[in-house]
């Protein structure tokens, strides 16, 4: 039983990783991002080929392709970004949505839809505590995350930045008139997601096959943990990974996968109808931004 | 703008012309691939004339209409297999169904707003497909239905694909018909002023509520009928080609692309996007595998991006996308709706 | 006859009372305003009112008739119409399809009601405007058709929320002549304002609220000459 509960929380601390991106691009920004699922895709795809080609290990890679990402949406996609916070939801879903198969697919087209893993030195290394097993690379995924949601949240919390990322979300007309760039806050705050996204890719590729359409069941874990721990709150992500994460825990024995998936669907669901705004997320918050 | 006039304009020689010329040209042309796709054309618009009623109209964009499409194709399939009912009943059964279910979704989801509704239909279309992949008693889950050719009217199977491009026809003149409706009458009017502006229309007597639930019942039983459609002339239904989660995009896409809360809209998106997918699996599918796709996915990407009113708001000024798919928040703020003391 | 009244309407926002043992009267064929200072609750009011808010406790008889429930689709449907202080226009819909709207209420068919609607573009001099988007206009024609809408619903009384705002001198005398001539052919009306010239030129009697109490209830001249409503005003 404890194992399962290691298990649980360590998958937990993966889950909230992989949704921390999210919940500032969709949790903070509101942007309905489908593509979630693909940058995660090609995070992977990149830390694999580094390996593959120059035996770069991912866990470098990620330090080096997140950094790369930020540029990325800083730069060459900043007018992307600013046409994207401009559309309607419905047009963010589909803008969104015909990137993530414009990536799937040239993943297939590139790659093949062949599923490929890499064998470091410590991916398959197990550490045992007691009668509890558990992979190195998870520990790794879940200390990662909890250092990531302790330095998010006071960044938002305490930096200038922050506390302007906030003030946007809250009301982006206010925030103009008081002198906030808040189209500058839109690309950062999406490069910044977006950069967190890809670390947690790299990070998956010793734990996980890649293939080009890994993206979706990560998407859907990701938006279930954000609208389940709160729209915009970071302990919220990860509270709400560690629940989805026991949750998978003790039910992969019981139920099988797409059953699993059901589960989460009805949770979805359910959340959005009794309370949207999350476990952690404010009260009434959560129509913020939403026409 | 007098009724009159606008019935006209519904219904003039260019409308009427667009509408009919598919048809005409299918029957013609005995091509077996051109009519296959002039069939699928048809079916797609109409499906997109069926979301957009809701979705255009009201503006209670639903993602996961797949599911009552699926409803439909698996009710009067299942009714048929079972229990021998002709699937014109049957087709009748499965939009009554849908409806039902509709209604019920409704009922819970309406109070969400934006992104949240969406993702909630697609939550629940998901969970529909998910439901008739392991309830395979019921359904014979993922190996799917497949219906015996035999032809005759009342098994609505038949030899020659002039009837089905007739009857798809029928149904797209016919949903059509119901959106020039809507677009003159008290319940899209009603639905319109709800999209609009939800304060301003309970303010002028109209229970928001009440016209969403009609409008998601005919909306979920057109596009139920629409299955049923799809199970007899494919005669082969599975949750992989009924339930996806593609066909729901497909439909607001179509919608998007010609112009949603328009009535030609969805049929002009249909008119170029289907074409569109199937000239492109077929020239560039099996060479590069994905390839069409990611130029589809392009396409669709673009359109979005520079014509949020769709094709229909280069050829009229009026049209439901230029107000509605711009984020509203530069010129008036919507916090504090109703006034500040 | 007394068309609508309040008794002891009681609102809190968790632990704030915005409004406290608010009771009055509207006689029917009145123009009552409603002032106060920013903050004393006259919105809370309003959206009370028009069943937009509920209140925390208290009692609303229209017609001499207990209100329980109340939504806004009720209240139209009983006659009470009203518009917003930031107006709320149709705006995909044409000036004519969004008085359209309204008038669709008590003419479900279509036709009749486009008519209707017709009649009430014509009183409210909105001719020229008729099949413009209602997003074209400038503000002073949004304010007019904001209760153009809520004209054609056919009210008996007619709560207005700061009909003034944002309009030029011109527009705020042409507004009052509008306001006064629905008065004179059958309307009550109770309005929200801060724009004085309009409050003494058209209220039989004006009802002061200050942090959510009512200081004064009184005929204009009496009101504007009450020590207390000139304190709350002007601050402690």
């Amino acid at each position: 039983m404890s194992q399962l509960l290691v298990t649980g929380i360590l998958l937990g601390g993966l889950y909230a990783l992989i949704s921390m991106g999210l919940n500032l691009i969709f949790g903070v920004l509101r942007i309905v991002n489908f593509a979630h699922g693909e940058f995660i895709m090609v995070s992977m795809y990149l830390a694999y080929w580094a390996y593959y080609y120059y035996k770069i290990d991912p866990y470098i890679s990620a330090f080096v392709i997140a950094p790369l990402t930020f540029l990325f949406f800083m730069t060459v996609a900043k007018p992307f970004i600013v046409k994207l916070a401009d559309s309607s939801h419905l047009g963010q879903v589909f803008i969104t949505f015909g990137i993530g198969i414009v990536l799937q697919n040239l993943a297939l087209m590139l790659f093949s839809a062949d599923y490929r893993s890499v064998d470091t030195v410590y991916s398959k290394m197990q550490i045992a505590l007691g009668e509890i097993q558990f992979s190195l690379a998870r520990m790794v995924m879940f200390l990662l995350s909890l250092v990531f949601t302790v330095a998010l949240y006071y960044y938002l919390k305490k930096s200038y930045m922050g506390k302007t990322i906030r003030a946007t979300m809250q009301n982006r007309t206010v925030a103009m008139l008081m002198g906030i760039d808040t189209q500058k806050v839109y690309v950062f705050t999406f490069a910044l997601g977006a950069a967190i996204t890809a670390f947690a890719g790299g990070l998956l590729l010793p734990i996980f096959y890649v293939y080009p359409t890994i993206g979706f069941s990560f998407a859907l874990i990701a938006f279930i943990v954000v609208i389940l721990g709160g729209l915009g709150s970071i302990p919220g992500t990860l509270i709400g990974g560690f629940i989805i994460g026991l949750t998978e825990a003790l039910s992969g024995y019981f139920i099988s996968a797409s059953m699993k998936q059901l589960v989460y669907f009805c949770i979805f669901i359910l959340i959005l109808v009794l309370r949207p705004a999350g476990l952690f997320g404010q009260r009434g918050t959560e129509e913020l931004g939403v026409k | 703008m007098t009724m009159q006039r606008s019935l006209k304009r519904e219904f003039s020689l260019v409308r009427i012309v667009l509408l009919v010329l598919p048809m005409l040209l299918a029957l013609i042309i005995p091509n077996a691939f051109f009519r296959d796709i002039v069939i699928l054309l048809m079916l797609w618009s109409t499906a997109a004339s069926a979301w957009n009623l809701l979705g255009g109209f009201a503006g209670q964009l639903s993602i996961g209409h797949t599911a009552f499409f699926g409803i439909g194709a698996y009710t009067s399939t299942l009714l048929y297999i079972n229990f021998s009912v002709s699937p014109w009943i049957g087709m009748f059964a499965g939009a009554l169904l849908a409806a039902l279910i509709g209604v019920v979704l409704g009922s819970i989801t309406f109070p969400l707003k934006g992104p949240f509704f969406s993702l909630s239909t697609l939550a629940f279309a998901e969970i529909v497909r998910i439901i008739s992949i392991s309830w395979s008693d019921l359904t014979k889950g993922s190996r799917g239905i497949v219906i015996k050719y035999t032809p005759g009217f009342d098994k609505f199977i038949f030899d020659s694909p002039v009837a089905y491009i007739l009857i798809a026809w029928v149904f797209m003149i016919a949903v059509y018909c119901v959106a020039v409706y809507f677009n003159n009458s008290r319940l899209g009017f009603y639905l319109m002023a709800y999209r609009e502006s939800e304060d301003a229309a309970r303010a002028l007597g109209i229970n928001t509520v009440t016209v969403r639930l009609k409008a998601v019942a005919i909306s979920a039983g057109l596009t139920a009928m629409l299955g049923t459609f799809y199970a007899q002339y494919i005669l082969f239904i599975d949750p992989e080609s009924v339930f996806i989660v593609d066909n729901s995009l497909q439909i607001v896409l179509l919608s998007l692309v010609g112009g949603i809360g328009t009535t030609i809209g969805p049929i002009i998106g249909g008119y170029i996007m289907v074409p569109l997918g199937q000239f492109l699996r077929s020239a560039l599918g099996d060479a590069v595998p994905g390839f069409h796709l990611v130029i589809y996915g392009l396409c669709m990407l673009l359109i979005i991006m520079y014509l949020p009113g769709g094709l229909v708001s280069l050829l009229q000024r009026r049209s439901f996308g230029g107000s509605r798919l711009k984020r509203p928040g530069r010129r008036r703020d919507e916090h504090g709706a109703v006034g500040n003391s | 006859m007394v068309l609508l009244e309040t008794r002891n309407i009681e609102k809190r926002f968790g632990g704030l009372l915005v409004l406290k043992n608010v009771s009055f009267e509207v006689k029917k064929g009145e123009i009552l305003s409603l002032i106060g200072p920013n903050g004393a609750g006259k919105t809370s009011l309003f959206n009370i009112l028009t069943g937009f808010l509920k209140p925390t406790s208290g009692d609303i008889f229209y017609k001499g008739r207990l209100w329980k429930d109340i939504t806004p689709e009720k209240m139209c449907a009983s006659g009470i119409a009203r518009t917003f202080q930031v107006v709320k226009p149709l705006n995909g819909l044409t000036v004519l399809e969004n008085i359209t709207v309204g008038s669709l209420l008590k003419y479900k068919n279509l036709r009749q009601a486009m008519r209707k609607a017709h009649e009430v573009v014509e009183y409210l001099d909105l001719l020229e405007h008729k099949d413009k988007l209602a997003s074209s206009l400038p503000i002073g024609l949004r304010k007019k058709l904001e209760i153009a809408k809520s004209i054609a619903t056919e009210p008996e009384l007619l709560l207005l929320d700061e009909p003034m705002g944002g309009l030029n001198s011109g527009e705020v005398e042409e507004m009052i002549k509008l306001i006064r001539q629905f008065r004179d052919n059958g309307l009550t009306i109770v309005l929200v304002e801060h724009v004085m010239k309009a409050v003494m030129n058209l209220s039989d009697r004006v009802l002061v609220l200050n942090q959510g109490v009512i200081i004064a209830n009184g005929k204009p001249e009496e009101v504007s000459r009450d020590p207390a409503v000139i304190a709350a005003y002007l601050g402690e």
